[in-house]
């Protein structure tokens, strides 16, 4: 029997190139003779998670495995709303906030339709799109590499039905402020649904970034994302989760399957959330010392640097980011190449604890003195 | 196999007697896809000619494809390997004394006869367990005086657009020819009407650059090398200062650097790139038309994306320049050395080739191991410098243990190694050069 796959698969899913993880470290390990592997690449916060958190996953019982989670994170998001405010039904948990993302575009878009989000930002807008067969219209940043509105605007059309605004932007931590959001969410006036990705949300502390959830009753058509891989340091877990209006979460909830949140990932978020210890504050600290450690680096080496909000700094160097990747690896330092964020010979790299970082700094010194 | 609507497909027998209902096919396709008299009356004598040989190779039942290219038609003949004695596909196989004195007569190296004679392109290979031998006819496209060009003092910093229009790359290709040598000119830089025909087609980009006042300040041009590689051209910087190849450079990264593409490398480097981020990855000698001394091509890649490590089978004869490389470029591989373990090979190797007549380069890989590899080799080498190609190269992929193997082979048939591609084929490729004096 031969299988004619190329018959089977459609053209987007034929063309399109999967994402490909790193090896698990310790086989990166071995490969390049290291004893110990810092990972820079991912933004991931190495304080975490929260005493909270620790003291409820080691009290997990086997005895709950065999059962399935709530379907639908019934307690997380009773826990969300007291928090954050909405009613719980608005609401929706997904395994990882890229689940989300998939869920939203399943949800709004048919063939035909497009997505707008900017060129140099999360790649998993634009490849959920894709892979669905649906058009990504990318528009690129402005100068101050913040995502354009007044271009994104313009690139919509009666068949866009989703805008994602990566707030602050992974990878430059450009951001809207809130004035510059309203007048985005004016403009747009209901004619598609506009994502504000808050991934990095928790890390921002400027007076001006706006909340978006306290936007969302004067703006119907507005969805937030938010993650608890990011500052709360569940990444293993995979949990995210949208907040909207109730009948557009409801929408999107029909597009989303349910059941795909574990039980101890559940558990972990609210214990998060509920968390009150100074476990953010600390991590605001510690990434607050650490762009002072990348921005002094770089102020020795001559290198251009792009420092915005978020855990995240971009380093721009005079090699190519791929070798510079491969340099540093063989050093212990895992980092994120940005040729496929186009930003060609930047790198970025995740604000971990400033000792770290200062050996980081070693390395990258070391490599271009 | 590439299908498109108006593809021509007919199965048949190979064998003789349908000579004349492959000829009229490959007529009327000729006229169809816009082929002149000329061009097509060769298409039809390849047609035949290729019949008659896979008759005399005994191929059984054959697909013989006519497909419009951007730039011509390709005419393409597969049949299922499993039965075929493939030996008799390479560009050049060994006489065989009962065949000689058969109908034709001696069709040993009719492959190479009809590509360098016939056609513009030639490409044999096993597609999965097909065998498929495929000839292409471009059409004749006018070659227009290039108009005047001179450096131009840009006003303001350029901006950078897609370049698809033949006027467009006409002149593009003017200020190549006018400010460049010739040798840094990709060859449809003569014939403008085929490069916009192969923009059109996605099969090649540009990217200009123009100033405030509409001068064109220069072009960058790219195509995929494969699945996972791209070569580039340029980039052409016509500005006085030579303000803009940085900025082409960086429009092209960004361009391929979300696509599936894993590295990015010259086919013509016109400077050198290392303040653009690239690696240098080779410094090959060309021999072009009949001049005596080789004019150098520096090959300048990159990665596209991160590596963590993979691994490579290596051979003694390479080893050296593979840790060399490997070293200079910062790559982790776990080299594993094939090892003779005496293994039965079947009789008859196969090579695979693309040839470019214009630059008399033949680019062989391996595509079926046989007991005749070394001779093989030394068939195709002998004949290809015969036939006046002068740049001999031999592309092996490391992830393929037999592939590495073939060093011992290459080595004493006087190829050389010579250019590491990370990640250019399944795994990285070694190209070997073949140097007549070694
Ligand atoms: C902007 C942005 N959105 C979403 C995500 C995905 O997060 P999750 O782990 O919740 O899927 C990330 C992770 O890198 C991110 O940077």
């Amino acid at each position: 029997m031969s299988l004619q796959l190329d018959q089977l698969v459609p053209e987007h899913i034929r063309l399109f190139d999967p994402y490909r993880p790193s090896p698990p470290d310790a086989e990166l390990m071995r490969r390049y003779g290291l004893d110990r592997l810092h990972r820079l690449n991912n933004n991931e916060n190495p304080l975490g998670p929260s005493p909270a958190v620790r003291e409820l996953l080691a009290g997990i019982e086997a005895g709950i495995v065999p059962v399935y989670p709530h379907g639908d994170s019934q307690n997380l998001r009773e826990a969300l709303s007291e928090v954050l405010g909405p009613d719980r039904s608005r609401f929706l948990v997904g395994n990882g906030s890229c689940e989300l993302i998939s869920s939203v575009v399943k949800a709004f878009c048919e063939p035909g339709d497009n997505i707008v989000t900017a060129d140099k930002t999360f790649a998993v807008y634009e490849w959920v799109a894709r892979f669905s067969g649906i058009e990504a219209r990318l528009v690129p940043l402005t100068r101050d590499h913040g995502f354009d509105p007044d271009a994104m605007l313009a690139a919509m059309d009666g068949r866009t039905k989703l805008v994602f605004v990566c707030n602050p932007n992974n990878p430059t931590g450009a951001y809207w402020n809130e004035a510059t959001m309203r007048r985005f969410l004016d403009a747009v006036d209901g004619r598609c649904i506009v994502v504000a990705d808050e991934a990095y949300f928790e890390y921002v502390e400027r007076p001006d970034y706006p909340d978006c959830i306290r936007l969302l009753d004067e703006y119907p058509n507005l969805v937030v994302f938010r993650t608890f891989s990011k500052m709360h340091a569940l990444a293993a877990l995979r949990v995210g989760y949208l907040c909207a209006g109730e009948d557009v979460t409801d929408v999107i909830g029909r597009a989303h399957v349910a059941y795909s949140v574990n039980t101890p990932a559940q558990l972990a978020a609210r214990a998060a959330l509920l968390d009150r210890s100074p476990f953010v504050e600390r991590t605001r600290a510690m990434v607050r010392q650490g762009r002072e450690v990348i921005r002094a680096a770089c102020a020795e080496l001559g290198f251009e640097h792009i420092i915005g909000e978020g855990n995240y700094a971009m380093i721009r160097t005079p090699i190519s980011d791929t070798l510079l990747q491969r340099k540093l690896l063989r050093r212990g330092f895992l980092v994120r190449t940005m040729t496929g964020f186009r930003f060609p010979n930047w790198i970025r790299v995740s604000l971990v604890e400033r000792p770290v970082l200062e050996e980081f700094r070693a390395a990258l010194t070391s490599l271009f003195r | 196999m590439n299908t498109s609507a108006s593809c021509i497909r007919l199965l048949l027998p190979a064998d003789a007697a349908w000579v004349g209902l492959v000829q009229a096919a490959a007529e009327q396709a000729g006229a169809v896809f816009g082929l002149d008299r000329d061009k097509a009356l060769r298409l039809v004598h390849c047609a035949e000619e290729l019949l008659l040989f896979l008759a005399s190779a005994e191929a059984g039942d054959i697909e013989t494809t006519l497909r419009p290219l951007s730039t011509g038609v390709e005419i393409g003949f597969s049949f299922a390997s499993a039965d075929v004695d493939l030996s008799a596909m390479n560009l050049v196989s060994a006489p065989s004394a009962d065949k000689t004195d058969g109908p034709g007569g001696d069709r040993s190296s009719l492959p190479l006869l009809l590509a360098s004679r016939m056609s513009d392109g030639f490409r044999v290979g096993l597609e999965g367990r097909r065998m498929e031998i495929a000839l292409r006819v471009d059409k004749a496209y006018p070659e227009p005086e290039p108009l005047p060009a001179e450096r131009v003092r840009a006003q303001g910093r350029p901006t950078l657009s897609a370049a698809g229009d033949a006027d467009a790359l006409f002149e593009a290709c003017s200020a190549i020819a006018g400010l460049y040598p010739a040798h840094v000119a990709p060859a449809w830089c003569a014939s403008p009407g085929r490069a916009a025909d192969m923009v059109r087609a996605g099969e090649l980009f540009a990217l200009e650059a123009r100033d405030a006042a509409g001068r064109l300040c220069g072009v960058v041009f790219w195509e995929m090398r494969s699945e996972r590689s791209v070569a580039f051209f340029g980039p052409y910087d016509f500005s006085v200062d030579g303000s803009v190849a940085g900025d082409l450079v960086n429009a092209l990264l960004q361009a391929v650097g979300r696509t599936g593409a894993k590295n990015v490398f010259s086919g013509l480097a016109t400077r050198p790139l290392a303040d653009h981020g690239f690696e240098l990855l080779a410094e090959l000698p060309y021999l072009l038309g009949d001049s005596p001394t080789p004019v150098t091509h520096a090959v300048w890649g990159r990665m596209l994306q991160e590596d963590f490590g993979a691994t490579a089978w290596t051979h003694p004869g390479f080893a050296d320049f593979l840790r060399g490389r490997y070293d200079a470029l910062d790559l982790v591989r776990d080299l594993r050395p094939v090892r003779e373990l005496g293994e039965a090979a079947q009789a008859g190797s196969v090579i695979g080739a693309r040839l470019t007549p214009g630059l008399g380069e033949a680019l062989l890989h391996p595509e079926l191991n046989g007991a005749d590899m070394g001779d093989n080799l030394a068939r195709h080498v002998a004949a290809l410098a015969a036939a006046g190609y002068r740049n001999i190269l031999f592309e092996i992929d490391l992830a393929k243990g037999w592939h590495a193997a073939l060093g011992e082979h290459l080595l004493r048939c006087g190829f050389r190694p010579a250019l590491l591609l990370p990640l250019g084929g399944q795994s990285d490729t070694l190209v070997f050069r073949h140097v007549p004096a070694a």
